[in-house]
C-alpha cells in the first residue's frame, strides 16, 4: 500500500477515534449543545474527508503522486531517525540529569554521531553551548533550568 | 493622532530595543535556512512573557516582517530561499547575482520591502479603525460565520489538495477543543493528563511544526550551500534601475496589501503573484529568470506588503490570516488581551504601538540590511551540520521556559514528528495553526448561536452579514470541484512554482 492511503487510514481511524471519545462526553442536542459536540462535528467531518481522500488515491491520474517515494535520501533517513529518538530521550532525561549534563551529552551525540565532526569541535562545541546557555538563560534571563540529580 | 500616541509608545529606549531585536533577529532567521520566522517567534515568546504586552508584540512582529528581508539575501547570494516568502526571488535575483548585480538585487529588494512595508502600514492605519468600527455589530453567529468562510478561504488557497487542507483545518479545530470545556467545564480528551486540562499550548506545537520537523526533513534530504564568492558592491540602484522597479514596487504594495488580509495568501501567495503580473505587463516575459530587475522589486516589495495587510483581520476580527499572525493572537490572548473590534478601544497601546513600531522597524531594516550584507553573507557560510543541534537546542530551551516543565518539550517533538510526516504526505500545517488558534472562539460563537436560535442553524442565514459569509463559504467548497469550472488552483503561480 503506497504512502497516500497509510495517511488516509491513518486519519480515518483517528476520525473514528474522536467520534467514537466526544459521543462519550455527550453531543448533547442542537437546542443545547454539549461538550462533545464539536469534537464530534470535527471527528465526523475528518473520517469523511479522509475516507473520500483513500477512494480518490485509487484513481489512475493521482498515480505519479503515489509512486514517489518516502525517503529522498535513504541514506541519511536514519540520521533524522536517530535525531528525532535522541531529542524525544533528551527531553525525557533532562528532568533527571539536569540541564547541563542533558544537554552536553545531547550535543556530543549530535555531532559526534549524527553529523560526525572533528574531536575538538563535538568537545569544546558540546560543552560551551551548553554553559553558554545555561548562563544566558538559568543566570541572566533567571528563567529555571532542570537541575536534575546533580542538582545543576 | 492616534499615530503619534503609538509614536510616543514606541520611541521609549526600552520599545525601540525590543523593535530592533525583532528586526535583527528577523533578519537573522530569514537568512538563515531551515528556521522561519514562525519558529523564531515561537521561540521567543517564552522569553516575552515577562515585559509588558505592547514591548512583546513589537518584538514578535519585528521578527515577522524582519525575515521578509532576511529572506531575500539567501535566495540572491545562495539561490536557497531563506523563507517560503523569498522563494520567486531566487528566479531572477540569483541571476542578477550571477552576472555581477548582487549588490543591486539586495538593494532594490531591501529598498522595495521598505517602500512596500511602509505603504502598507499607512494603508493599516487607514483600514483598521472603520473596520473595527463594522465588526462591533458583529454577533456570534456573524463571528462563526466569519470564521468558516476564513477556514474556507484558507484551504481554497491552498497550494496542494483542498481536501488534505479542510482535513487539516479540521483536525485544528479538534485540538483547540482539548482541555476543560468552558461551558460545562468537562475535560476532553485530556487523557487524565494536568497539563492538557488549560488546553494544548500552541507555542510547542508551531515549534513542532515548523521548526522541529523543518529540521529533522532538512537533515534526511541535506542542505547545501554554494554561498556567492564575488565582492558585493554597488548596492544602490542606478536611473535605469530605478525606472524599471518603481512600477513594480507600487504594484507589488497594493498586491501584497490585499492578498495579505485574505486568510492563507500571506507574503508567499503575495509574491508569486506579484511575479506573475509583472512577467504578463512586461515588454520582455522570455527574459524572466535571467536576471530581470523587476522579477526581484515587485514579488520582495509584495511579500513586506501583505504583513500589513495581515494585521488588519488580526487586530480589528481576531481573525489570523497566516500562522504567524494566529502565533500573535495566541500572545496576545495568553497576555490577558482581548483582540478583536475593541482592541483599538480597550487596548490602543497596543494597537498604535505597533503600528507605529513598524514605521520605525522597516527604517531600521533598511539601515539594517545593506550595511550588513557582509554580516548575513559570513553568516551562511556556517555549516548546517553546525547549526541544526544549535536550533534544536534553542527549541528544546524555548519550550520547556513555557512552564519550566518537561511536558511541553516532549508535545513539542512529538508534534515536530507529526510535521515531519504531514510534510512528507503532503500536508499543509498553516490550516492546522490558523484552525487551533480560532477553535475556542469558534465553539463558543456556534454553541451561543445555536442557543439563541434554539437550535436552529437557520441563524446564520437569517442575518444578512452572517448570510453572505456562509454562501460565500459554501461556494468557494463546491465551486472548485465542479468539473466544468477549473476555479481552483492558482494556475499562474503553479506554472512559475
Amino acid at each position: 500500500m503506497d504512502k497516500e492511503r497509510w495517511g488516509s487510514l491513518a486519519w480515518l481511524g483517528i476520525g473514528i477515534v474522536i467520534v467514537i471519545g466526544s459521543y462519550k462526553l455527550s453531543v448533547g442536542t442542537f437546542r443545547n449543545p454539549g461538550p462533545g459536540f464539536l469534537p464530534f462535528i470535527t471527528g465526523a467531518i475528518l473520517a469523511i474527508l479522509s475516507f473520500s481522500l483513500l477512494l480518490l488515491s485509487g484513481k489512475p491520474e493521482e498515480a505519479p503522486k503515489m509512486g514517489k517515494p518516502f525517503f529522498t535520501n535513504k541514506t541519511k533517513a536514519w540520521k533524522a531517525g536517530l535525531t528525532l529518538i535522541a531529542l524525544l530521550t533528551y527531553s525525557v532525561g533532562m528532568e533527571y540529569l539536569g540541564f547541563l549534563v542533558s544537554t552536553t551529552i545531547f550535543l556530543v551525540f549530535l555531532l559526534g554521531v549524527v553529523e560526525p565532526q572533528r574531536w575538538y569541535i563535538v568537545v569544546f562545541g558540546s560543552l560551551s553551548a551548553s554553559v553558554v546557555s545555561y548562563t544566558i538563560f538559568e543566570i541572566l534571563l533567571k528563567s529555571p533550568l532542570p537541575k536534575g540529580i546533580f542538582e545543576f | 493622532m492616534d499615530i503619534l500616541y503609538g509614536f510616543s509608545i514606541t520611541l521609549t529606549l526600552t520599545n525601540l530595543f525590543y523593535c530592533f531585536s525583532g528586526v535583527f533577529i528577523g533578519t537573522l532567521v530569514g537568512v538563515l535556512p531551515g528556521l522561519g520566522p514562525v519558529a523564531a517567534m515561537s521561540l521567543l515568546f517564552p522569553a516575552t512573557l515577562h515585559i509588558p504586552p505592547v514591548s512583546a508584540i513589537i518584538m514578535l512582529a519585528g521578527i515577522y516582517y524582519g525575515a521578509m528581508y532576511g529572506g531575500s539575501t539567501t535566495s540572491i547570494l545562495v539561490n536557497i530561499p531563506g523563507e517560503a516568502a523569498s522563494v520567486i526571488t531566487c528566479l531572477d535575483g540569483y541571476q542578477m547575482a550571477r552576472k555581477g548585480r548582487a549588490g543591486v538585487a539586495l538593494g532594490i529588494s531591501a529598498i522595495g520591502s521598505f517602500i512596500g512595508g511602509t505603504l502598507a502600514i499607512v494603508a493599516l492605519q487607514l483600514v483598521a479603525p472603520p473596520l473595527a468600527r463594522i465588526a462591533l455589530i458583529f454577533g456570534f453567529p456573524e463571528y462563526f460565520s466569519l470564521m468558516c468562510c476564513g477556514l474556507v478561504v484558507l484551504t481554497f488557497m491552498a497550494r496542494g489538495s483542498m481536501v488534505k487542507a479542510l482535513m487539516m483545518a479540521v483536525v485544528g479545530v479538534f485540538l483547540g477543543t482539548i482541555g476543560t470545556d468552558l461551558i460545562m467545564g468537562t475535560p476532553r480528551f485530556t487523557f487524565g493528563i494536568q497539563i492538557f486540562m488549560d488546553g494544548i499550548g500552541i507555542v510547542p506545537v508551531i515549534m513542532g511544526l515548523f521548526g522541529i520537523s523543518e529540521v529533522i526533513l532538512n537533515i534526511e534530504e541535506g542542505v547545501s550551500r554554494d554561498v556567492f564568492k564575488d565582492k558585493i558592491s554597488h548596492l544602490l540602484p542606478n536611473l535605469k534601475d530605478w525606472a524599471d522597479s518603481i512600477g513594480p514596487i507600487l504594484r507589488g504594495s497594493v498586491i501584497g496589501f490585499f492578498l495579505g488580509i485574505l486568510p492563507g495568501a500571506g507574503p508567499v501567495v503575495a509574491g508569486f503573484t506579484s511575479y506573475a503580473a509583472e512577467k504578463k505587463l512586461s515588454k520582455n516575459p522570455e527574459k524572466f529568470g535571467t536576471g530581470m530587475i523587476q522579477g526581484v522589486a515587485g514579488p520582495e516589495t509584495a511579500n513586506n506588503a501583505s504583513i500589513g495587510g495581515a494585521f488588519i483581520p488580526l487586530l480589528t476580527l481576531a481573525i489570523p490570516p497566516t500562522p504567524g499572525m494566529a502565533l500573535l493572537l495566541g500572545c496576545l490572548l495568553s497576555y490577558g488581551v482581548q483582540v478583536g473590534p475593541l482592541l483599538l478601544k480597550q487596548h490602543a497601546d497596543i494597537f498604535w504601538g505597533v503600528v507605529a513600531s513598524m514605521y520605525i522597524g522597516n527604517a531600521m531594516l533598511l539601515v539594517l540590511n545593506l550595511p550588513l550584507i557582509g554580516l548575513w553573507v559570513k553568516i551562511l557560510k556556517v555549516p548546517y551540520a553546525l547549526l541544526f543541534p544549535l536550533i534544536l537546542l534553542f527549541c528544546v530551551i524555548g519550550a520547556y521556559s513555557l512552564n519550566n516543565n518537561t511536558h511541553e518539550v516532549i508535545l513539542m517533538v512529538i508534534f515536530g514528528f507529526v510535521g515531519y510526516l504531514m510534510k512528507k504526505l503532503d500536508y499543509e500545517t498553516a490550516p492546522l495553526i490558523m484552525a487551533m488558534v480560532l477553535s475556542p472562539l469558534m465553539e463558543n460563537s456556534l454553541r451561543q448561536s445555536l442557543l439563541l436560535s434554539h437550535g436552529s442553524f437557520w441563524i446564520f442565514f437569517s442575518r444578512p452579514l452572517s448570510a453572505i459569509l456562509m454562501i460565500a463559504a459554501i461556494l468557494l467548497l463546491i465551486l472548485p470541484n465542479l468539473p466544468w469550472l477549473k476555479l481552483r488552483k492558482w494556475k499562474g503561480l503553479e506554472e512559475q512554482e
